[in-house]
């Protein structure tokens, strides 16, 4: 067992280093190889799904290091029904992008470095799934923000590409250091990183040093800080939408698949030391960017941009499902959405493909990505004009399709929760599933408009440039390479996978599977009443829910192609709700203008301080000493040797005058003898 | 020969750099030879000493039972009869425990490294590598002593090659940093000066005292009970002072009932002397700071490193800083625990001060060396964070975090001068989009920027984590200090990454168009270092108990000195 999962996890790690170092003969064969290593790891991921699902568990780990014998730092991986989910699930969207990137980036002067980095980003997100404890975890954690840095910058020529790399980076680790800070804490108070051994203390109450509850929602919300800045969270959704910059399929793997599923994934594995007043901000969080995000996917001009924000508003639901305690909801949603979503921006990739094509074709620069210019391309792309149908659906919650079983889930059990919670009588809690289902509107509202505005109609393009004239017939769907992943992705958005009846998915295998762990918070009893609330509530979520689709689909549909309400005017910046919502909430200028410009600005007063304060300071102490030796000198000159040489002169002068005695002449010396004994005489006689 | 392992760390290339002395000035390349072999076989023996070092249960982990450092070597140097005022007696010393052996293998690793590095020096060779040899011995020598006086011998004659090689082989500013560099080190000697003296006159060597005072006979064993008694009549004070031999021995001084019963630095004395204990303390303290750096007395580094030499750079920031850090655990915390305790949220905060202050001060730099300077008192902060936090954790991540940072700084000063060997230059907006001219070294680049900013599988990662985690786990460190200093890791990230995008990514643009032909990727000797560097944070940190395995049993001797 260990080696299967050390296998599956090593291959697309291998990828990643034999991909960058392979010798230049078999170079053209480097796709596939990673493409071929992909495979046997998602079918080793399917032989460990069917010892695991269901039926056990299975831990494994080994010691890295220790500093002393009570507390080992180790490493092991941990096998439930959540990980044995999540490892197929990554394998195979993962290995569904690689297979379109074949056809996708085939051009690309580094195409085996892009194969690379996709290796490394699976294999980032493999290991975080396995991983049985938190410092595995953050391990693996930073390094899906390591390739997420490195694809999303893949083409590093480009500034837009490395700004958001950088940005989408360092976003992540703001939400990192939170998470640093709450594993620093799950050690000082259990003494271990081992998630099946806190569970057991938790559920014991017999952490290693006495905890109070509000310890608990430190550590709490700092781990759920983690999950912020990864799983796109107000306030740090910020980077998402940026980080499309990176090549279309990247997108659709980081948010699908891995990178933004961590957050949620992480939420799980924690779910159970998350307490009420975490919970109560998880949910509220999760709420506010549901809404926020699908707001601002309402306006956008660039159809990746929709698709980003909408996983941002997809995101929030998943976390305001863990919020509220519908674990399995959440879990689930992040499943289905991992399909459909990939499936939205693989389609979007085929679209730019091929009109990328086209222009260059044709000789024509324009913005591919920029949903008014490429209207009408349904009639000359069907299959995509289907898949993209296909997965929309699901997306906006339509029955048949897999969103619409995990949606309503998130929302019936936010609805139980609301109820639950509000036995006192306040409403205060309904806020989250009123604007959970106003939220399901904007989704149908988005969906529909983009839906529309890329597919329906005439050919755009033709009427508004010259060259482009009659070139829709030189459009071509998607190759073959494109339609494969693609037909999976569709077929994975219908409900047919995950549930025996379209309807309810309540006792199906894959609800059945993922059991929500006991919150002790919360309680057994607590938890086992929503599950029946929420039960109870389905029905009417589903009615209401499809009211809203159905309404907002047909907004969509009368704003859009019956009034074409903007597709003319291109730019329509007058509005102060439409600028609401096409800045994002101006999260960004925000950002900008606090925490960069004031960062930068506080960085150059510290460099400025440094410079004229404190080093000036220290060479003004110096010459302090430099004059003071100076003043020293002089009165040592002036002074000191002033004296000496006043001694000195003082006794050269009476040399002198003695010497001008001892002229040697015999006269002098004669005269001088007589003036001595005259002298001497005189003293004697008197 | 196992037993003069130390000595030969010492005085191999102090032999050397005679025997450069005595060769004629034309023999460059024979200088420069025998210097790569003399570094070269330190490395060798510093990693014979790491692999023979034992770690199983109940082997010695020494700090201060006198008896439990390996590879010792005691020899008394010497003994002056002072009368009233005592014996003086001077030993001799060295021997490795867990807080220096893993300083030793780095300084092996970085003088090594420093060597090839120093391989394009061009004028004045002989001089250039006689000094080399000479900071070399003294380097390994601060290391291994255990005698105080000896150590500060050691920790001043590092000053004399530090200053020449920045002030003869440096940039335009040469001789004011050198200049800085000397006067600022030695006004931190002199506080160690006062101390070390305040010390010796306030401790006994009780093996020695036993012996001058009659309580053994000359051929008998002293055994414990012979060194109680001996302990006692101190402590009593019927001990003729004539026959106390005063020590400069570390782990003496770290016994309290070594002390003079009315000596000022007495341990267990009332409160009347505690002010004496706590300014030696400070004054230990700030004589270390001022080589770790600690903010504010680090700007001598920024300007040390711009004018030094890339080699010089190199040894600087790889081995001579963490001189600042050893001394903070060998001398200032194990001899006075009581005030370490005393005063750790201060230490601590100071930690974080640097750490902070540090980041912001890089984050604002437009030169890249600078840059990488003030990256080093950021990085440094983190070592004192985690010695203050008196936790295993922090301790251990503290050294582990010295050793890294010896790698990663290596690294990073090596990066600087390969630009700077082709282009003259260090602006980083002169640069733009080097990773097309140069895709092998941004690689290295990168793997240096992530190590040190911490990304797990580097060894920079394995230091922060464990040297945070102890401060969040230290009682006497408010849980602010510790969450503020983990926002460093976001500007640390803020700076590696934004250098990356300014320098390396983008379009390829260099200042001055005859650049372009002078940017070649790396040469062997760079591809040798840089290489060697990046698998060795790598190996640390996938295996960080290759460190841990050796510090962590001398660690928990240490700590149990704050718990007495």
């Amino acid at each position: 067992m260990t080696f299967l999962v050390l296998f599956i996890l090593i291959l697309p790690l291998f990828n990643f280093f034999g991909l960058l170092f392979l010798p230049k003969s078999l170079q053209k064969f480097g796709d596939w190889l990673a493409i071929v290593g992909l495979g046997i790891s998602f079918s080793g991921s399917i032989i460990l799904f069917q010892y695991i699902w269901g039926k056990t568990t299975w831990q494994m780990f080994w010691l890295w290091f220790s500093f002393n014998a009570q507390s080992p730092v180790r490493v092991g991986i941990w096998l439930d029904n959540l990980s044995v989910i999540m490892l197929v699930i990554v394998c195979l969207i993962s290995g569904l992008v690689h297979l379109f990137s074949v056809s996708y980036m085939h051009a690309d002067k580094h195409y085996l470095r892009y194969f690379a980095y996709l290796g490394l980003f699976t294999f980032a997100m493999l290991g975080l799934v396995v991983s049985d404890n938190l410092l595995t975890l953050y391990i693996f954690w930073e390094l899906v923000g390591l390739a997420s840095y490195l694809l999303i910058g893949f083409w590093s020529e480009k500034k837009s590409a490395i700004r958001a790399a950088k940005k989408a980076f360092l976003i992540n680790r703001i939400g990192d250091t939170g998470f640093l800070i709450g594993i620093c804490l799950v050690w000082v108070y259990f003494g271990t990183w081992q998630l099946p051994d806190i569970q057991i203390l938790i559920s014991q109450n017999k952490p290693q040093i006495p905890i109070e509850n509000w310890q608990m929602t430190l550590i709490g919300f700092c781990l759920f800080c983690g999950a912020i800045g990864k799983s796109a969270q107000f306030p740090l959704q910020i980077w998402l939408p940026d980080a499309m910059e990176g090549p279309t399929p990247v997108s659709a793997l980081l948010h699908a698949a891995t990178m933004v599923a961590a957050g949620v994934f992480l939420l799980a594995r924690v779910f159970f030391l998350l307490n009420l007043d975490v919970l109560l901000i998880v949910a509220f969080i999760g709420t506010i960017t549901a809404f926020m995000g699908a707001f601002a996917a309402l306006v956008q001009k660039d159809l990746k941009k929709v698709l980003a924000f909408s996983t941002i508003s997809q995101l929030g639901y998943m976390v305001l499902g863990m919020g509220v305690g519908a674990y399995q909801a959440a879990l689930f949603h992040l499943l289905t959405h991992a399909f459909f979503k990939a499936g939205l921006f693989l389609s979007a990739g085929a679209v730019i493909h091929s009109l990328h094509h086209l222009g260059k074709k044709i000789d024509l620069e324009f913005d591919a990505q920029n949903m008014y210019l490429l209207g009408g391309l349904g009639q000359k792309m069907p299959f995509i004009r289907l898949s993209f149908g296909i997965c929309g659906a699901a997306l906006v919650g339509l029955p048949l399709f897999s969103g619409f079983l995990s949606k309503d889930a998130i929302l019936s059990g936010a609805w139980a929760w609301a109820s639950k919670m509000g036995e006192g009588g306040s409403y205060f809690f309904y806020i989250v599933p009123i604007s959970a289902f106003l939220t399901v509107l904007l989704s149908a509202l988005y969906i529909g408009r983009m839906f529309f505005l890329l597919f329906w109609g005439e050919f755009t393009l033709s009427k508004l440039y010259r060259k482009a004239e009659n070139a829709e017939n030189m459009l071509q769907d998607a190759p073959i390479l494109m339609k494969i992943p693609l037909v999976i992705l569709m077929l994975g958005s219908l409900w047919l996978g995950f549930s025996y009846t379209p309807w309810g998915s309540e006792s199906d295998w894959l609800r059945q599977g993922l059991t929500t762990p006991v919150n002790i918070f919360l309680g057994l009893q607590t938890q086992k009443d929503l599950l029946e609330l929420e039960h109870h509530f389905h029905f009417w979520t589903s009615i209401i829910s499809i009211a809203l689709i159905i309404s907002g689909l047909l907004v969509a549909y009368l704003l859009f192609i019956r009034n074409k309400f903007d597709a003319q005017t291109l730019t329509f910046n007058s509005k102060s709700l439409y600028r609401l919502s096409h800045e994002s909430f101006f999260l960004n200028q925000l950002y900008q203008s606090v925490l960069v410009q004031q960062g930068w600005r506080l960085a150059q007063a510290t460099a400025h301080f440094d410079q004229k304060v404190i080093d000036t300071f220290v060479l003004v102490f110096a010459r302090f000493w430099v004059v003071l030796g100076f003043v020293v000198a002089w009165f040592d000159r002036a002074v000191i040797d002033g004296l000496v040489n006043f001694t000195a002169a003082m006794v050269a002068w009476v040399g002198r005058v003695t010497k001008s005695f001892q002229t040697g002449g015999a006269q002098g010396f004669f005269i001088a003898s007589i003036i001595l004994i005259l002298w001497i005489y005189w003293w004697v006689v008197y | 020969m196992q037993n003069y392992l130390l000595s030969i760390l010492i005085f191999l290339p102090l032999g050397a750099m005679v025997g450069i002395l005595c060769l004629p000035n034309s023999q460059k390349k024979t200088f420069k030879i025998i210097t790569l072999l003399v570094t070269g076989l330190q490395l060798l023996v510093s990693l014979v000493i790491y692999a023979t070092y034992a770690v199983s249960k109940g082997s010695p982990a020494g700090v201060y039972h006198t008896s439990g450092f390996q590879f010792a070597e005691r020899v008394e140097w010497i003994r002056l009869d002072l009368g009233n005022l005592g014996q003086l007696s001077i030993d001799y010393w060295l021997g490795v425990d867990g807080l220096n052996v893993m300083l030793v293998v780095l300084t092996g690793l970085v003088m090594f490294v420093g060597a090839i590095a120093s391989w394009q020096i061009q004028t004045k060779v002989k001089g250039y590598f006689a000094l080399y040899l000479l900071l070399s011995s003294s380097l390994m020598g601060c290391f291994v002593a255990l005698d105080f006086f000896l150590f500060y011998l050691f920790f001043e004659f590092m000053l004399l090659p530090m200053y020449f090689l920045i002030g003869i082989w440096g940039g335009e500013r040469r001789e004011y940093a050198s200049i800085k560099f000397f006067i600022y080190t030695l006004f931190g000697s002199l506080l160690i000066l006062i101390a070390m003296i305040a010390l010796y006159l306030s401790v006994i060597d009780p093996h020695k005292t036993a012996r001058q005072a009659g309580l053994a006979e000359k051929s008998q064993v002293i055994d414990n009970q012979i060194l109680t008694k001996t302990q006692d009549k101190l402590a009593e004070g019927t001990l003729p002072a004539n026959n106390r031999v005063h020590t400069f021995g570390l782990p003496m001084m770290m016994d309290k009932a070594n002390y003079l019963p009315n000596a000022s630095l007495q341990p267990n004395s009332g409160s009347e002397t505690w002010t004496m204990r706590a300014l030696i303390f400070w004054a230990l303290l700030l004589g270390f700071a001022i080589k770790l750096p600690i903010v504010p007395f680090h700007t001598w580094l920024p300007d040390a490193h711009v004018e030094a030499p890339t080699p010089v750079s190199v040894v600087l920031a790889g081995v001579l800083l963490k001189i600042g850090g050893y001394g903070i655990l060998r001398i200032a915390y194990s001899i006075f625990p009581d005030m370490a305790i005393e005063y750790a949220s201060w230490v601590a905060s100071l930690g974080v001060l640097a750490i902070i202050y540090g980041a912001l001060n890089a984050l604002a730099m437009a030169d890249l060396k600078k840059m990488v300077a003030y990256s080093s008192v950021s990085h440094m902060g983190f070592v004192l964070l985690g010695v203050a936090s008196l936790t295993a954790e922090g301790v251990n991540g503290a050294i582990f975090q010295m050793f890294s940072h010896g790698i990663l700084s290596a690294m990073l000063f090596i990066i600087v001068g390969v630009l700077y060997d082709r282009t003259h230059d260090r602006q980083i907006e002169h640069y733009r989009g080097l990773s097309q001219a140069m895709p092998y070294f941004t690689g290295l680049v990168m793997i240096a920027f992530f190590a040190s900013l911490g990304l797990p599988g580097f060894s920079g990662f394995i230091g922060e984590v464990f040297t945070l985690l102890g401060s969040f786990k230290s009682t006497k460190i408010a849980i602010g200090i510790s969450v503020v200093a983990v926002g460093g890791i976001v500007l640390g990230a803020a700076y590696f990454l934004w250098t990356l995008q300014r320098m390396f990514l983008g379009k390829f643009w260099v200042k001055d168009a005859q650049w372009k032909t002078q940017l070649h990727d790396l040469y062997p000797a760079e591809w040798l270092m840089l290489g060697g560097l990046a698998a060795a944070t790598l190996v640390f940190g996938l295996f960080p108990s290759l460190v841990f395995n050796l510090t962590s049993q001398s660690v928990e001797v240490f700590l149990g000195l704050f718990v007495k």
